[in-house]
């Protein structure tokens, strides 16, 4: 027995270091991770923070009076410490009902970091009932300046996946095949956020995401929950 | 030990003079007094010093009927007589400290600031004895009209104060049993027999009781739909007799909110008198609460068990008029609020509450005011990476109560409206029972008794 576990030490050394670290290598991509989000519906006519109409819903519409409230607790919580490297991205995906926006609807839709701690009893006047709890701003607390526009509408290749000049080596060749949708697929690149922006190791207040044009929403019953989406190199 | 022997004596002769109570004083014509000089010095004095260092450190004054004790042991004057008197004629003149033997030491009148009289035979007991003599006779002085002439009854007082394994509980214990029933104190005070029970938790007697409150929409509350709440209680008291025992009280209630009955809390409570040498009546009660499981407490802030304990003096300042005053204190606990699919964590920090109630009753018929004051301490509140701490809170209210107090039944109507300005957010309290869900509310109650 004594000697079985030996020879099998042995061969471990072996395998070990014929092991060679290249850093000229391409590491693979190891698997994509998703944060999932909390959502909360702001509506100017709406004033109860327990409304069922705020929550809990298939489908949101964004308008002018009306906004969709995104936070991704995860991502506060440290649950994920992502590896960052040249090909790092994180996207955040958003499925509207409508799959065939033009570049004038696109332009409407923004997503903005939001400045004021809010949480899912937030309205379009409170950031939450307690003291101190108003907006400064009916609608939510953010600047139109640090919004961004979508990065890609309905395109072939997730944002977050590594460019298209990378070959994945199987098994890691996640790349989902987006296809042909029936939804419209928003993706914002929202990387800098996190490498440099409001989100860079600090408290993530979450986002707004807004558009001047009536917008249908996908949401938590639909399963197509808006979401933070990134991959990372293999260590 | 001999002090124990004088006085066991003493108990004896009484006992097996028929168990009758012998009268202490008399329609005194001064014969037994013939010849009597003040005593301010000897051993019989430096003996009161004794006892009255004994009464302090065992602190007697703090047990209800004991109150005058050392004043009275302290400030008697005391004489001597310049002769023993027989116990024969002392019978004939009245009552008299005598042991078996025949031997009459002193005498009192039982009535508050009377002389003592020494026997000049009581300059052949020891310290010891004469320590327990003038307690003895101070005791006759001191207790109630009702018991202070029973000899019987005072000679067993002493003995359990001048015992050598004397305690204060033991002498609270021994008063406790001879002490008349404060409700009987009021019956000789001329009272009127609804003084007893001034309301469902005065607790002269057992009582069921019923409660409605209506409350007013409040707009910034999880529980705005919130119409009525129906409260049925109960106290009993298994553990001793009542106004002294335990109560041990049951609560439950419901809530009719957007037109539903819904269970609101489930609460046990104990209520105990607390012993005081005033004429002032103290309660302090213990209740804890638990909350309902009903979806419209479950997904609120009110979705939190809660202990409250506090005090609750009773004032009479005549047959008439009546002062309540209750502080109660709510130990910190947490909720949590299901709502939306995700928790809401609410830690509550401790809440105080004060409530001054004076009220007039002509006969049977009760009129009254309150004011009510609630502060809350901060507030914490966590969902997600969300944190917030409320600062402290407070609710100020005013209200009225009239009521009928018969002798079976009681009923009562009140009605309060809250003083603040600013509106009130009364999840922030989080106590349904306490402090309501709304700005003004009617309550109606229905107490039996028995």
């Amino acid at each position: 027995m004594v000697s079985i576990v030996r020879v099998f030490l042995l061969m471990l050394l072996g395998f070990l270091s014929a092991c060679e670290y290249s850093s000229d290598s391409e590491r693979p991509r190891k698997i994509s991770y998703e944060a999932s989000t909390s959502i909360k519906w702001i509506n100017e006519n709406i004033s109860r923070h327990d409304d069922p109409r705020s929550f809990g819903q298939e489908v949101y519409q964004i308008d002018s009076q009306s906004r969709l409230l995104i936070k991704a607790d995860d991502l506060s919580k440290d649950k994920y410490s992502w590896n960052v490297d040249d090909k790092f991205k994180m996207i955040f995906r958003v499925y509207l009902q409508d799959n065939e926006l033009n570049l004038a609807d696109l332009e409407e839709v923004r997503l903005c970091p939001v400045q004021k701690d809010w949480m899912i009893y937030a309205t379009w006047l409170k950031a939450h009932p307690f003291q101190g709890g108003m907006w400064s701003q009916p609608g939510g607390d953010f600047s139109l300046d640090s919004c961004l526009y979508v990065s890609a509408y309905n395109s072939e290749t997730d944002l977050h996946a590594a460019p298209d000049d990378y070959v994945f080596p199987d098994p890691y060749n996640f790349s989902p095949d987006v296809g042909t949708r029936t939804d419209g697929l928003l993706q914002f690149d929202v990387t800098q956020w996190f490498l440099n922006g409001p989100f860079a190791g600090i408290k993530n207040k979450g986002f707004v995401l807004i558009s001047g044009k009536d917008q249908i929403v996908f949401a938590e019953r639909a399963g197509l929950q808006p979401s933070f989406v990134w991959s990372e190199p293999v260590y | 030990m001999k002090s124990l022997l004088v006085i066991l004596l003493l108990i004896s002769n009484n006992l097996f003079a028929g168990m009758s109570p012998t009268k202490v004083g008399n329609g005194d014509n001064g014969n037994d007094l013939e010849g009597f000089t003040p005593l301010t010095s000897g051993p019989i004095v430096e003996a009161r010093t004794r006892a009255v260092e004994r009464l302090r450190s065992m602190n007697v004054k703090s047990i209800r009927g004991l109150g005058q004790l050392i004043p009275e042991v302290e400030k008697s004057d005391l004489y001597i007589t310049k002769k023993d008197i027989s116990d024969k004629e002392l019978q004939r003149l009245g009552a008299f400290e005598v042991d078996r033997l025949g031997n009459i030491y002193a005498r009192t009148f039982a009535r508050p600031h009377a002389a003592t009289r020494f026997f000049p035979i009581a300059k052949t007991l020891r310290e010891d004895q004469l320590v327990a003599l003038h307690i003895h006779e101070a005791l006759h002085r001191t207790l109630p009209p009702q018991i202070r002439e029973d000899e019987r009854i005072v000679s067993d007082i002493t003995l359990a104060i001048v015992s050598p394994d004397a305690s204060l509980d033991q002498i609270e214990a021994k008063m406790l049993a001879y002490m008349p029933k404060p409700a009987d104190s009021y019956h000789a005070n001329g009272w009127s027999p609804q003084f007893k029970y001034l309301e469902g938790d005065q607790i002269d007697r057992n009582f069921f009781d019923y409660e409605a409150s209506a409350f007013s929409s409040s707009s910034d509350s999880d529980l705005e739909d919130l119409s009525f709440t129906h409260k049925i209680s109960s106290r009993l008291y298994p553990f001793g007799g009542s106004m002294e025992g335990t109560g041990l009280g049951l609560s439950m209630s419901w809530i009719n909110i957007n037109e539903k009955n819904e269970m609101g809390p489930l609460s046990v409570s104990l209520q105990h008198h607390l012993k005081t040498i005033t004429r002032f009546k103290v309660f302090a009660f213990l209740e804890h609460s638990i909350a309902g499981t009903s979806e419209e407490l479950s997904f609120s802030a009110f979705s939190r068990d809660v202990t409250r304990l506090g005090i609750k003096m009773y004032s009479f300042k005549n047959k008439n008029f009546n002062l309540i005053n209750t502080f109660r204190y709510t130990l910190p606990s947490k909720a949590t609020d299901k709502t939306l699919g995700n928790e809401v964590d609410y830690s509550y920090g401790a809440q105080y509450n004060a409530n001054i109630k004076l009220r007039g009753i002509y006969k049977s018929f009760g009129l009254g005011s309150f004011v009510d004051y609630a502060i809350a301490t901060e507030r914490e509140v966590k969902q997600g990476s969300f944190t917030t701490t409320e600062d402290r809170a407070s609710i100020v209210s005013l209200g009225v109560e009239a009521g009928y107090f018969g002798d079976s039944y009681s009923v009562f109507v009140s009605t309060k409206k809250v003083m603040n300005d600013s509106e009130i957010n009364y999840n922030r309290f989080g106590d349904v029972d306490s402090f309501g869900a709304g700005d003004s509310n009617v309550q109606l109650g229905v107490s039996l008794l028995w």
